[in-house]
């Protein structure tokens, strides 16, 4: 037991020790406390998703926080309709709720949804994208314009969408869900999002250490040589992303009753940038990498903001500079690095001392 | 009929016939070593057996059922054909392990790679071709900690793992030292006994070793076929070939 404990990476041990510690933030600190850290317990989700989708699957994404902002907007507009029609669609001369958001008066129902649309938006682009020859720098930029699109279309649908000042509304339809007969409160939330966030990483440990994550790798690593091995990498790489959808759009959902609001601020090319950054901080190719990434750059931002206004975007460039030029595969990664090597040497020296 | 027939096989790069009129056949269970000096066709030739170039003109008949033109994967999985790469190839953030379970045959469709147990039986598959190929003591490590040699043993491993009908080996040995390319030479003897293998190699003293028949390619075309008696007293291949590789 004690040897097969050993044989766990360090990093395992060092995502136990962080959920054990997000485990209590409730009883320790303040309201706005707890809802900034629910936050950032669903940037951990979407951090995973991502870390599954680019980390392991070698599919960079510059436009990723589009499937977290569907999930969120699906579940958000559904929070609005729940007290009649919402504001920012009588502002848009509307008299009736359309009949495309009728399924959203559901909560059940919208919950269902963020979770499906994204993984059906990512089935199309991946159908669109994996079958044809796009590759390289090319499918990178399809990822950067489609979140473009994403963005005017919120932004110029604003009946729909809220346009650019985003949903409001959602605290009301908040109020109104009950879990065993009770109201949720935000600590109510923030463990529902914890939970979450412990099955989703424990789905993605499955994910990435079971046969389809060792076939993820390798199509990272050397795609052309995986489909000498009988495999077709298409259709890997179309469930390899419509599944990191999924989870991105759940955790797009998840966001809203920390908030109780959403905006292009979370959707578009820029908060994508961000997921990126929290990627590259962490480590990416490993799970408890993304999941403190996210973390560490989130908190880094909400102190440094409160402080320093807009200069903390210096801050974090300086950060993020430093990180990739002094330890390239991120913090976590490293640490990782570091752990292999020297049980390789102590492998070594011990077969060596056989030989002699 | 043979087992595998290449017939009329050409293909054109930009007007360029790297590969032309080829018909080559190799019966079932054979060791058919193919040669030539560099630019002969050769890697061309397996490229287009294992689907990885589409033939221009021609066909690839493999137990009487046409394959040129199909996918790699259809090849590798459905008509079990297995391809080393000149390279070595592997993966080389797994580790050694894991490039043989990867290459395991059976478990290739999307459902089964979420479904897919290590039961006993398959650890022992993994170890028995560790075994075969010197590198279970390695077996932890990842394949860049490896020398060239073992990590063409690796892709053996990974080729035999597929479980293949046919094999194709592209200079198996480069960048091996003189014992270990006999090592590998008889590795090909006994634990590829009875597969069709076909493979392409310079080293002559390993094609003693190994050749059944042995096809003389140059510059596309078929240049002789027979027994390494017979082709290493063939006058036209010593001047198109042997000679040059005795001078380097």
């Amino acid at each position: 037991m004690v040897k097969r404990l050993k044989s766990y990476s360090a990093d395992k041990y060092i995502a136990v020790a962080a959920l054990v510690v997000l485990a209590f933030v409730p009883m320790f600190s303040g309201l706005y406390m707890v809802k900034l850290m629910g936050k950032i317990l669903t940037f951990m989700m979407l951090a995973l998703a991502l870390d599954v989708l680019w980390g392991y699957g070698g599919l960079m994404n510059l436009g990723f926080a589009v499937f977290f902002g569907i999930g969120g907007y699906v579940f958000g507009i559904s929070m609005a309709c729940q007290e009649g029609l919402p504001a920012f669609m009588k502002a848009g001369g509307m008299t009736e709720l359309p009949v495309i958001y009728q399924p959203l008066t559901s909560v059940p129902l919208a919950l269902f949804l963020a979770v499906l649309l994204p993984c059906m938006v990512a089935l199309f682009l991946g159908c669109f994208i994996f079958t044809s020859k796009i590759k390289g720098v090319f499918y990178n930029l399809i990822t950067l314009a489609f979140a473009a699109l994403f963005e005017l279309f919120i932004t110029t649908n604003q009946a729909f969408t809220g346009g650019s000042s985003g949903i409001n509304g959602i605290a009301k339809g908040l109020k109104k869900l009950t879990l065993f007969g009770r109201p949720i409160s935000i600590v109510g939330w923030y463990y529902l999002a914890f939970a979450a966030l412990v099955l989703v990483y424990l789905f993605c440990l499955y994910l990435t250490e079971c046969r389809f994550g060792k076939v993820i790798k390798s199509i990272r690593d050397n795609e052309a040589r995986l489909q000498f091995l009988g495999y077709n990498p298409a259709i890997f790489k179309i469930t390899l992303f419509c599944i990191t959808s999924a989870i991105a759009g759940f955790a797009g959902a998840m966001y809203i009753p920390m908030t109780s609001f959403i905006s292009i601020e979370n959707v578009g090319v820029s908060f994508s940038t961000m997921l990126l950054i929290w990627l590259a901080v962490g480590g990416r190719g490993n799970l408890t990498g993304a999941m403190l990434g996210a973390l560490a750059v989130s908190l880094l931002q909400s102190r440094l903001s409160s402080i320093l206004g807009n200069v903390w975007h210096l801050i974090l460039g300086v950060v993020l500079i430093l990180v990739v030029l002094a330890l390239p595969n991120g913090l976590i990664g490293t640490i990782v690095e570091r752990q292999y090597d020297s049980r390789i040497t102590k492998m070594r020296s011990q077969t060596e001392g056989e030989e002699v | 009929m043979a087992y595998l027939e290449l017939k009329a096989l050409t293909v054109e790069f930009n007007g360029f016939r790297a590969v032309n009129d080829v018909n080559l056949s190799v019966e079932k269970g054979e060791h058919h070593v193919i040669i030539g000096p560099n630019g002969a066709g050769k890697t061309t030739l397996i490229d287009m057996i294992t689907g990885k170039t589409k033939p221009t003109c021609g066909s690839i008949l493999l137990d009487g059922k046409n394959i040129s033109g199909q996918e790699p994967y259809r090849i590798a999985d459905k008509y079990k054909v297995g391809r080393k790469f000149q390279g070595p190839n592997v993966f080389d953030y797994m580790s050694v392990a894991e490039n043989v379970e990867v290459a395991l045959s059976g478990y290739n469709a999307l459902g089964k790679t979420f479904l897919f147990r290590k039961t006993k039986e398959i650890r022992g598959e993994i170890e028995d071709i560790l075994k075969k190929i010197n590198l279970y003591d390695q077996r932890r490590m990842l394949p860049t900690y490896l020398s060239h040699g073992q990590r063409q043993w690796l892709e053996i491993g990974m080729v035999l793992a597929q479980k293949p009908e046919i094999i194709t080996l592209d200079e198996p040995t480069s960048g091996m030292t003189a014992d270990e390319t006999y090592k590998t030479g008889e590795m090909i003897k006994t634990i590829m006994k009875g597969k069709t293998v076909i493979v392409i190699e310079h080293d002559i003293d390993f094609v003693k070793q190994i050749a059944e028949r042995i096809t003389v390619l140059n510059q596309g075309e078929i240049l002789a076929e027979g027994s390494y008696k017979e082709i290493t007293s063939n006058p036209e291949v010593i001047r198109a070939y042997l000679k040059t590789g005795e001078e380097e």
